[in-house]
């Protein structure tokens, strides 16, 4: 990749890098993962995917790691007894005060606090315009049509909570009460 | 029942609306939190080698470096204008341990942003203003700082290596300065375990050199106004950090911030002047609570210079006092000519006292 590409990449993703991880940390900490994802990218430029539409799946990829790995440093640093493989299966880390950061309206902070840990990790991947459902699918780790299945039911779980804001019965697309 | 077929990507987008819909952004602005993106320039210049400019740009500072730490009548060259301080290379980047800051661990010290320093700053300048000035025990400005500067050759064969040195300077009404040379004791594994206030009277003797008088200007400080406002305008004019459109004003004052305290007991209205003009750009960043190499507690706030894109430079002021500690210069791109591979401290300075005393002995 030259640096050229490099520009035009980071041009497109830094952006969506950015918002993927302030859904999960603190926002000084998505700018840390920011800087470190673009520097594995420039590390790895030989590895870096000709086709600019193969772009952010990969670097999405390497986003998700060190996502990971920041929530572990902040774990770790809370909890010095322990090791990074104590935390293998844990789940992303997620920044208690998030809501404040992904919607401007109480009505938005209350949706995102409504949705389950793995409703909020769903909506983080499927909120990065430029990945497709099998990118998605693939950064998730599940089959392309269990997220699609996730996808319908995460968004009409939005729509059950946006009746129960406004007080009223859901129907479903057919027209029945849900 | 049986679901109706969709189309994933349809499904995708659907989703996205109804987020969009209740209120959740697919986009988080940066700046919203005082944050920014580095450049995609920036971030090339710290991955890759330096350019013919850096490199020569390095091979001029060494110079510089060679002139100012191979001797110790070199000492003698922190006057105003002519030398500053940061400039020196600094130590062996393997051997000397990068401090992790509250915002920024060592791994991530290339890279980690920080938070806005505004406040914080503003709140130091604040701390700094109520200190109680001591009374003078004379007319000697004593100064004690413990220093590590590189001594690298750009080319050579030779390994980058760490001079400890520690320097004791008085600073005469006159404009006399006496200035002696120490050899440290090496660091302790953390990077700190510097000699503190009486530990380096044993400490083996480099050199003793004294500038003639008239050299410098002793009363240059005394003569500022108290006034904090004119004060601020008045050391704009006395760095020559006065313009605004001056380029990369933050680090003309990073530079003589430093430069004031290898000269002078800085009076600590002076220190909250500093802050205070610091705290009017978003350019410095805040890394938080840090131990210094002398063991102090203090906050970490940070520059990337633009005239500097392969350091980022470091201020460590007590959040007790509001003085500053010291400064540390990290090297955040690989300078292959030096063979010195980033995120490395090429130098770093600690104040260990400023006082009045009577005599320069």
């Amino acid at each position: 990749m030259s640096d050229e590409d490099f520009r035009a990449l980071y041009a497109r993703l830094q952006q969506a890098v950015f918002s993927f991880a302030a859904r999960r940390l603190s926002p000084e900490q998505a700018m840390d993962v920011v800087n470190s994802t673009f520097e594995v990218v420039l590390r790895k430029r030989d590895a870096c995917p000709e086709r600019p539409e193969e772009w952010a799946p990969w670097v999405m990829g390497i986003a998700r790691n060190q996502v990971l790995q920041e929530g572990q440093r902040v774990t770790r640093k809370h909890h010095d007894n322990r090791f990074i493989e104590d935390y293998a299966d844990r789940e992303d880390p997620v920044n208690p005060d998030v809501a404040e950061v992904v919607a401007d309206t109480e009505y938005g902070r209350w949706v995102w606090r409504s949705l389950e840990p793995s409703e909020q990790r769903l909506m983080t991947v499927a909120f990065v315009q430029m990945l497709s459902t099998a990118d998605g699918a693939r950064l998730m780790g599940i089959s392309t049509s269990a997220y699609t299945t996730r996808v319908l039911r995460l968004r009409r779980r939005l729509e059950a909570l946006e009746a129960e804001h406004l007080g009223t019965p859901i129907l479903s697309e057919r027209g029945e009460r849900a | 029942m049986n679901e109706t077929p969709v189309d994933p990507e349809q499904e995708l987008a659907r989703l996205r609306r109804a987020a969009e819909k209740a209120g959740l952004h697919a986009d988080v602005d940066p700046a919203r939190h005082g944050l920014a993106f580095p450049s995609a320039d920036d971030l090339l210049a710290r991955h890759d080698g330096p350019s013919e400019v850096d490199v020569a740009r390095r091979r001029r500072r060494r110079r510089v470096l060679a002139a100012v730490v191979s001797s110790v009548a070199a000492v003698s060259v922190f006057v105003l204008g002519v030398f500053q301080p940061w400039q020196p290379d600094g130590a062996a980047a393997s051997t000397v341990p990068i401090l992790s800051y509250e915002y920024a661990s060592a791994k991530q010290i290339a890279t980690a942003p920080g938070k806005d320093a505004r406040e914080t700053l503003r709140s130091l300048s604040e701390t700094a203003a109520e200190q109680v000035e001591p009374a003078r025990g004379g007319s000697v400005q004593y100064t004690v700082s413990d220093n590590f500067f590189l001594s690298a050759t750009v080319g050579g064969d030779e390994e980058p290596e760490v001079i400890p040195t520690l320097l004791q300077r008085w600073l005469t009404s006159d404009g006399a300065q006496r200035s002696v040379e120490k050899v440290d004791d090496p660091l302790d594994d953390s990077g700190r375990g510097l000699s503190r206030p009486g530990g380096w009277d044993s400490l083996p003797v480099r050199g003793d050199v004294t500038q003639p008088a008239g050299e410098i200007d002793a009363a240059a400080l005394d003569r500022l106004p108290t006034d904090r406002s004119k004060l601020r305008t008045a050391l704009l004019e006395l760095t020559g950090c006065a313009s605004r459109d001056r380029p990369d004003r933050p680090m003309c004052l990073y530079v003589h911030i430093l430069e004031l305290h290898n000269i002078y007991v800085v009076p600590a209205r002076v220190d909250a002047a500093f802050w205070s003009l610091m705290a009017e750009t978003s350019a410095y960043r805040l890394l938080g609570d840090v131990k210094d190499r002398a063991g102090r507690t203090g906050l970490g706030i940070s520059l990337f210079p633009e005239s500097e894109p392969s350091y980022r430079v470091v201020l460590i002021v007590s959040p007790e006092t509001g003085r500053l500690l010291g400064a540390e210069d990290i090297l955040i791109k690989d300078d292959v000519a030096a063979k010195i591979t980033a995120p490395a401290i090429t130098s770093f300075t600690a104040f260990l006292t400023a006082r009045w005393v009577r005599s320069a002995s």
